[in-house]
């Protein structure tokens, strides 16, 4: 009778053998990571690999920099030398000039009707023929004299300066331009002023690239910064005391943003942009429980009776501090404004998160007590974070400044603003985030 | 929160759920099985998504606390996953699972020897039950007085009366003497008659 199904057995069996309880919402994601325990390991390949990006790209930036300059330094005579042929022919369109007239002019030159010739400039020939440059530009004393565009292509010769052939031919050349101005009359005066100041006005908008030749272009950036995020606090339901724990125990702290982007620039102004966008933000959480009471019982195996039962008294201190980063693909359209060297442009868009992750420790909803969340150590008794943050809106103002034709450097403050709490509905308390960013980068225009 | 619960899915185990029924599941259990066998996430996911309510409600009759439950739970899960490839595909994946779960539980508390245990309910109840009282019981109120019997107790009655085992096989689980388990079974009905009663003198 006793154990063949005993009235109470038969209900209890019938009633509990195959009833449901609703498990814990802890429990699957402990399973998951002990399966998978590599699946955590994850964030850091993913910083280690966001500081290598950050630092390569750096790198490549700062050696396209130093290309640039270089190739700018190094193209910086002979366009000089260019400038001066091609404004001569412009001045002087009767003169039968460009490659083969070096040539004709040499051979005019070395005709002896040039020391015979009685205007200024031909009466330092003979002295340039025989003489070093130096001597040559001490001669130039004369207020009449074009000294400014005769003495730059000299000073300008004197890097090869050592074939003497090579500096023969050179100032065959200026006798040669000479002699051909003379031919012309009347214009030398006005050539002198126009010259100078022409050249040195074109020479500046080569630090800009010319959107006006390239109506579309690709502009790649990185850049990097300090911002802070704005976290409001509402409660949803009436749980006022759980918000004041919350709001009391938790402050802000750092936070930074980085990223790379792609944007295309169309119709000259007009700018479409999208990329990679992170964001980390960094609160502290503290808590003091003044009333906190510890037991420890230590068992020997073996023994149900605990060996030692100690209890402690006193303050519980608690400081850690939460960390939340958020991916995001953001995508904007932007108006640009240049002015010279320097301009700026607002932009405005849209970004959509791919990755959020968080880690620190809040007080509980239930047990209001703190608990851990995120992270192998997680205590927390409810879900409270979403898995990603969804949409964000934004805008940003760039200002920006022309290095090369080819690269920019930028200051621009940005805000977002993340359209939903980063916190569940079924949490009682939501958690909004708006984020205001400094970022300072670098462009390069392909 | 009903409102919540209408407009978004605030449990993501569910979530995840809705999104498995979208892609051609349910799966039939073998498949659900041979899904895990391969490392599908998903496959295990749903797995415990079907299993962990009621093992959690076996675990919460054998563990002493609901911490101790949600430990059990966890660590006999990932017994199932790990050892998935000792089911041999014959006979109830659930009752499996069931004996996977209930093995971790005692192990749990192996430590403490049930026949150790002392308790002073030797008296028998002061009027006979009235099984239509037990029976008038929530299932969460006998889950409660399940829970609230002294370990040795709760182990025999969970393994002989609940879940059907012979005296033997549930003295062997426990590493016991038969008749030990038969005389707490025979105590642990004495208690839970005894709190049956005290309950119907309440709502009386």
């Amino acid at each position: 009778m006793e154990n063949q199904k005993h009235h109470l057995d038969e209900i209890f069996h019938q009633r509990l053998h195959n009833a449901e309880v609703p498990p814990p919402p802890f429990v699957w994601p402990a399973v998951e990571q002990a399966l998978q325990p590599k699946r955590r390991r994850r964030p850091i390949a993913f910083w280690w690999l966001t500081a290598a990006g950050t630092v390569l790209l750096g790198a490549v930036a700062l050696w396209a920099l130093n290309q640039q300059e270089a190739a700018q330094l190094s193209a910086f005579t002979p366009p000089v030398a260019i400038g001066s042929t091609t404004e001569q022919t412009l001045d002087n369109p009767a003169a039968p000039l460009e490659q083969p007239t070096t040539a004709n002019v040499q051979s005019e030159s070395f005709q002896p009707k040039s020391a015979t010739r009685p205007t200024t400039p031909r009466q330092h020939n003979p002295l340039n023929a025989g003489e070093r440059p130096v001597t040559y530009s001490n001669t130039n004393n004369n207020p009449s004299n074009p000294s400014n565009p005769s003495a730059e292509p000299v000073a300008e010769a004197t890097p090869v300066s050592t074939p003497a052939t090579l500096n023969i031919a050179n100032l065959p050349l200026l006798s040669g331009e000479n002699s051909i101005s003379a031919a012309q009359k009347a214009d030398m005066p006005t050539l002198k002023p126009f010259k100078s100041g022409a050249r040195r006005k074109k020479v500046q908008p080569r630090v800009c690239y010319d959107f006006n030749r390239h109506p579309s272009a690709l502009l790649i950036d990185v850049y990097a910064g300090p911002s802070i995020a704005q976290r409001s606090l509402t409660s949803r339901q009436d749980d006022e005391p759980y918000l004041k724990q919350r709001l009391a125990t938790e402050s802000r702290d750092l936070a930074f943003n980085a990223g790379l982007r792609a944007s295309l620039m169309f119709s000259r102004n007009f700018l479409l942009r999208t990329g990679l966008h992170y964001d980390q933000f960094t609160e502290v959480f503290e808590y003091i429980d003044p009333t906190s009471v510890t037991y420890t019982l230590k068992f020997t195996p073996g023994n149900p009776i605990p060996d030692t039962i100690g209890v402690q008294y006193g303050e519980n201190y608690l400081k850690t501090y939460n960390r939340y980063g958020a991916l995001d693909i953001p995508l904007m359209v932007g108006v640009e404004m240049r002015s010279g060297r320097s301009g700026f442009n607002i932009n405005a868009g849209i970004s959509a998160n791919v990755l959020f992750w968080k880690r620190g420790a809040i007080i509980d909803p239930q047990t209001h007590e703190p608990a851990r969340f995120g992270g192998k150590k997680e205590t927390i008794s409810e879900e409270v974070f979403r898995t990603r943050l969804s949409l964000s809106a934004g805008a940003t103002v760039q200002w920006y400044w022309h290095v090369t034709p080819h690269t920019r450097l930028f200051v621009e403050p940005s805000f977002r603003q993340v359209l939903r709490p980063v916190t569940l509905q079924s949490h009682s308390v939501d958690q909004r985030y708006s984020i205001l960013g400094l970022r300072l980068g670098y462009t390069m225009i392909f | 929160m009903k409102f919540a619960y209408l407009r978004g899915d605030p449990n993501p185990l569910k979530a995840t759920r809705l999104r498995c029924t979208q892609l051609s599941y349910p799966l039939d259990e073998h498949e659900l099985i041979r899904g895990c066998l391969r490392g599908s996430a998903q496959c295990q996911r749903d797995l415990y998504e079907r299993f962990a309510g009621k093992m959690y409600a076996v675990c919460l009759r054998y563990a002493r606390t609901r911490e101790d439950a949600a430990d059990i739970l966890q660590e006999g899960f990932l017994k199932v996953f790990t050892k998935l490839d000792q089911f041999q595909f014959q006979g109830s994946f659930e009752g499996w699972i069931r004996r996977v779960m209930v093995n971790t539980a005692l192990r749990a508390y192996q430590k403490q020897r049930y026949d150790y245990e002392q308790t002073g309910f030797e008296r028998m109840p002061d009027m006979p039950v009235d099984p239509d009282a037990v029976s008038m019981l929530s299932e969460a109120e006998l889950m409660n007085l399940v829970r609230q019997l002294p370990d040795g107790y709760r182990a025999v009655f969970n393994l002989v009366a609940i879940e059907g085992y012979s005296h033997a096989e549930a003295a062997d689980m426990l590493g016991i003497q038969e008749s030990t388990s038969r005389s707490q079974l025979t105590k642990a009905r004495r208690y839970l008659e005894e709190e049956v009663s005290r309950i119907q003198k309440i709502t009386t």
